[in-house]
């Protein structure tokens, strides 16, 4: 990273920003308005005026950040203020001189920058106006003149503050042998100038950090009192200046001494005295002898000699007069300035002898406030020409001249030429006023926008001298009016329509962003329909542009010729005013969405079955709960949003808890979690809950939660459970009689039955059988899917657990004439629950079985891996039929429901062994061709 | 010892019916029989099986509480004692032996093994007893 350089004029920047006295204060709207509007016209997350302090960046007025201020040294605005242009960085990633910064790579994770300087009115850069985003993005030409106009708003509002008695009294003293020093009486800043330190024979830096102890240490110590004492007499109004002659401590050890002299320049509202402004000057030539003197004449000739110097040097006009008005001195600036060469043809003469009569006036009406109430003035003033015809500006400062005993005598008045200053800010004036109003308009939210348009647009008509303003929205050839300023008797209002053909926009449309119409007779455009039809002789117009679509264009127009041509920065004007337009527009139409965004969201909240609520998640109070909320709990609404949401669930709130997720800067979800809920009665409810935290735009953090009231669903959970307990018991008493009576039937235990009615007994006894399966299957099936099946896992030997698989179905098998085999097994151990594996083997083998050819065989085999064991189960029947094979593992799947009556089985056979299997950690799958089916179940190995 | 005379408490007759033919036409066994547990505290004390057999689901006193009943009777503290369920969870076959159950037949049974079982059952209790 790239600590940002100290510019070459550092110490004179750092005290024109003292001179604004604007450190540490309090926000103020007039700043706070102009970083608001370039956050909305601009959209960026934040935009700060930022001051440039000695170790840190103090922020005047900040939008989007909390921090107040910065240090320096990894401060982006310090690079900033190095040039005099936009400082612009796209990607901040990308740039070796931030990508390590900790702002950058820590949060607020900055990837564009964009800053530009702001100037004290000697021009040293006092911070930025800047904006910040944590994306990268490179501005647009028309988003960096509304930076820079912005910027300029900003420059302005601090320059206001720049206090001038200050500044013209320290460019008087710059370049003279006098030390500067200034001193806030109340806050204790002090500042002193380089010659200040160098007549005690130090350099400024030395000296740093000064304050009024610097003085007060090198002073000697018998001075002090009597020091205090004539400031004292001074802030009392007892004297016009305080002054005293003192001994300083030089750095080499000797005394200097020092002649002391300052006035207060500014007061506090309470009449306590501000700031003290002083000089020193260096009077040690002068012999201990000549001090006595120096109250005499010849000292204060000789003082006056170099004060005299002191003013004929200095590129100001100086003059005194006295109370009649008549000329008692005049600096050499002065007599050049009136074309005179020697100060005697001047003194003693009045204005009117050296002006003309409304000049001279306008002096005596200027000067009287001064001359009668003491008061000091400043003023821009307007007197002749150069040679280019440019009417000159001075800045006129008259100050009341006093003499020992407080009267005032005359005054001093001072002159400096900003013409080439007055000239620059006379053209931006009426577009800086123009600002302002929109910046107004644009604030004041109390206006409605097509007010606020209109408004625009009068201001815009007005400003060019074009009497027709119109914002138009354009689709494929219409031309509709939105907004309009129109003069008396013209009938147009918004809502009018016509051919975009028939006017000038459609040009701006087919080729470029703007145009410009000076006077349309005589031109090209005389053939264009908009002059036959609408006789519009003068045209301004540009493209508006709202959310990356045309929009249609802004124009002002009139139809007499103008006086004034339309020159580049009326267009300027034009396009500021279409891109606030645009900006306006874009807002609304955001807003537009939002809302409707909005109101669909809020029906949701509103007719969702499930209870919402949003609460504020440091304090836990409810912010809005929806009716279904409402509703399952029982508590009517204003209750509810009187309390927290840990005295509607302790267990919800023990959760968010014990999930870290108020602190966790990652973590924003919570849920779905089962809680028990309070209900009013008392009782408490089971709730699914999810959470979601989310930030508002002040930066509290909220939770939306979720409650589903699951009490119905437990309900029904539990019924169903019971039915399915019940209908089994109730299944089985039956079927134990008639099975059981078949059984002894068939048995011969109750006689000879007849041949005939063997038979009969004995399909009775085999449906019987598939019966007791398919209610066994079902209650399998149940507590699988209801997670309430029992699992008892060790480890097993595989072999005898086979043996024991293959010896179960010897019956089975036996019947329908196949031969199990069982074939090669590893001595291995597997995880498994041994009755639920011995399910899983019967499914398998008697399926194999009952689709084996009588006589075949059906061959049970397994073999290892390191971490597994596969156990195969083999058939030489048909195979499984192509289309069935992807559900074979589904619920109540046969191939053919034909198939079932002849083969038995319930079709819940392999759905339940690839659950089982599943739950041991298993898996279970197939191959199957005509001749050749084989199952494998792949379990872990122990 | 052989196993010799069983008592059987149901309360469905027809399985009773059934149970009777296997058990004694098919298994040999003596048996009495009653359709109630109060039925069956009574008979026990005319006369002392070998075995009890239990249905678990019944009205009035079930299986479960019939035996804990005939557990305070003078004498009938050691008596093995089978439970008959259509309920036969893993977890339910635990909470019977707890009670002192030496082993539990699933309903439906075969009636043509059900007086091996039975055997079964007495003699693994017999043997681990002795």
């Amino acid at each position: 990273m790239q600590e940002p350089p100290i510019p070459d004029n550092e110490r004179q920047r750092l005290r024109a920003l003292g001179n604004l006295d604007i450190l540490d204060t309090p926000a103020e709207v007039e700043f706070d308005r102009i970083t608001r509007l370039a956050r909305n016209a601009l959209g960026v997350q934040t935009v700060l005026i930022s001051l440039v302090d000695a170790n840190r960046q103090w922020f005047k007025s900040r939008q989007g950040l909390e921090a107040t201020e910065t240090p320096r040294s990894i401060s982006f605005c310090g690079h900033a203020i190095l040039g005099k242009a936009l400082f612009e960085i796209p990607d901040a990633l990308l740039d070796n001189r931030f990508a390590d910064n900790p702002l950058v790579a820590g949060e607020p994770k900055i990837r564009f920058y964009a800053g530009m300087p702001l100037r004290a009115r000697d021009g040293s850069a006092l911070g930025t106006l800047c904006l910040i985003d944590s994306s990268p993005r490179t501005l647009t030409d028309n988003e960096r003149t509304v930076l820079a106009d912005l910027a300029e708003l900003a420059e302005v509002e601090l320059q206001r503050r720049e206090n001038p008695d200050r500044v013209y009294l320290r460019a008087l003293t710059e370049g003279t042998q006098a030390g500067l020093w200034e001193w806030n009486v109340q806050t204790g800043a002090t500042v002193f100038n380089e010659r200040w330190a160098d007549i005690v024979g130090y350099r400024l830096a030395e000296l740093e950090p000064v304050s009024i102890n610097t003085w007060q240490s090198l002073a000697h110590p018998e001075d002090l009192a009597s020091s205090e004492a004539l400031l004292n007499a001074h802030f009392n109004g007892e004297t016009p200046v305080y002054e005293l002659v003192c001994r300083m401590k030089h750095k080499l050890g000797h005394w200097v001494w020092v002649l002391d002299r300052g006035k207060v320049v500014s007061w506090m509202d309470d009449g306590r005295p501000e700031w003290v402004m002083g000089t020193h000057l260096d009077i040690s030539d002068l012999k201990e002898s000549e001090f006595k003197r120096l109250q005499s004449n010849q000292a204060l000739q000789s003082r006056e000699r170099l004060l005299r110097t002191i003013i004929d040097n200095i590129p100001m006009n100086i003059y005194v007069k006295d109370r009649s008005g008549r000329k008692i001195l005049a600096n050499r600036a002065e007599l050049d300035h009136l074309g005179l060469a020697s100060e005697a043809d001047i003194l003693g003469k009045h204005d009117r002898d050296l002006y003309a009569g409304y000049l001279a006036e306008r002096a005596d009406e200027q000067e009287r406030p001064v001359l009668e109430q003491g008061e000091t003035i400043s003023l821009l003033e307007s007197e002749g020409a150069d040679q280019d015809g440019r009417p000159l500006w001075y800045r006129v400062s008259k100050i009341p001249l006093r003499d020992s005993t407080g009267d005032i005598t005359g005054l001093v008045g001072l002159s400096i030429d900003v013409t080439d200053e007055t000239h620059s800010k006379q053209s931006l004036r009426g577009q800086l006023q123009f600002l302002k109003v929109l910046n107004d308009l644009a604030t004041d939210d109390s206006i409605h926008l097509n007010e606020r348009l209109n408004r625009a647009l009068a201001l815009g008509s007005e400003h060019l001298g074009l009497e027709l303003g119109i914002i138009s929205q354009i689709d494929h050839d219409e031309y509709k009016v939105r907004f309009c300023h129109a003069p008396e008797g013209v009938a147009l209002a918004p809502g009018d329509v016509f051919a975009l053909g028939d006017t000038f926009c459609s040009l701006i449309l087919e080729r470029s962003d703007e145009l410009i119409i000076q006077a349309v007779a005589g031109s090209t455009y005389q053939q264009h329909p908009c002059y036959d039809l609408f006789g519009v002789e003068t045209y301004v117009g540009i493209r508006l542009t709202v959310n990356g679509q045309v929009y249609g264009t802004l124009n002002f127009s009139s139809s007499a010729p103008l006086e004034k041509s339309i020159d580049e920065s009326n267009l300027a004007f034009v396009r500021l005013l279409g891109r606030w337009i645009e900006s306006v527009l874009g807002r609304d139409q955001d807003q537009r969405l939002l809302q409707q965004r909005e109101a669909r969201l809020r029906v949701l909240f509103e007719l969702s079955p499930l209870g919402i609520a949003l609460t504020d998640l440091s304090s836990g109070r409810f912010i809005a709960v929806n009716d279904a909320l409402v509703e399952q709990s029982g508590y009517d609404r204003d209750t509810l949003l009187s309390m927290t949401k840990r005295e509607l669930s302790p267990g919800l709130s023990h959760q968010i808890d014990k999930e870290g997720i108020r602190e966790s800067a990652e973590k924003d979800q919570i849920g779905p979690v089962e809680v028990q809920v309070k209900h009013r009665g008392g009782h408490q409810y089971p709730a699914n809950v999810i959470g979601l935290k989310v930030s508002d735009a002040d930066g509290s953090r909220l939770l939306w939660t979720v409650y589903e009231d699951i009490s119905d669903r437990r309900r029904i959970e539990r019924l169903k459970s019971e039915l399915v307990s019940t209908v089994s018991h109730e299944l089985r008493t039956p079927l134990t009689s008639i099975s059981g009576s078949l059984k002894l039937l068939a048995a011969g235990h109750l006689g000879e039955v007849p041949a005939a009615a063997s038979k009969m007994v004995s399909v009775a006894l085999k449906n019987t059988d598939r019966l007791i399966l398919l209610v066994n299957d079902l209650l399998d099936m149940d507590k699988l899917i209801t997670g309430r099946m029992p699992f008892d896992m060790k480890p097993h030997a595989l072999q005898p657990l086979l043996a024991t698989t293959a010896d179960n179905i010897a019956g089975y098998a036996h019947l329908h004439r196949v031969a199990v085999v069982v074939g090669e097994v590893p001595p291995v151990s597997v995880k498994v629950d041994a009755h639920r594996f011995e399910q899983i083997m019967a499914n398998l083998l008697s399926n194999a079985i009952k689709f084996s050819p009588e006589g075949g065989s059906v061959t049970i085999d397994a073999r290892t891996t390191t971490s597994t064991v596969t156990i195969t189960v083999r058939d030489h029947g048909p195979g499984i039929p192509e289309a069935f094979r992807s559900q074979i593992f589904q619920r109540f799947s046969q191939a053919d429901n034909r198939d079932n009556r002849q083969k038995g089985g319930t079709g819940l056979g392999l759905a339940i062994s690839h659950s089982i299997v599943q739950t041991m950690g298993g898996d279970i799958g197939f191959e199957s061709r005509p001749g050749l089916t084989e199952f494998r179940v792949v379990l872990v190995r122990v | 010892m052989p196993l010799n005379h069983v008592m059987h408490v149901e309360d469905d007759p027809d399985i009773r019916a059934i149970a009777e033919l296997a058990l004694v036409t098919v298994g040999g066994l003596d048996i009495t029989q009653c359709a109630t547990g109060a039925e069956c505290l009574t008979a026990i004390e005319q006369r002392t099986p070998d075995l009890i057999l239990l249905d678990v689901m019944m009205p009035g006193l079930d299986g479960p509480e019939t035996l804990r009943r005939i557990r305070t009777l003078p004498g009938m503290s050691e008596v093995p004692a089978v439970f008959m369920t259509a309920r036969a969870q893993p977890g339910e076959i635990s909470e019977y032996e707890a009670l002192g159950a030496i082993g539990v037949i699933p309903k439906p049974f075969d009636p043509l093994t059900l007086a091996d079982q039975v055997r079964q059952l007495w003699d693994q209790a017999q043997s681990s007893a002795g």
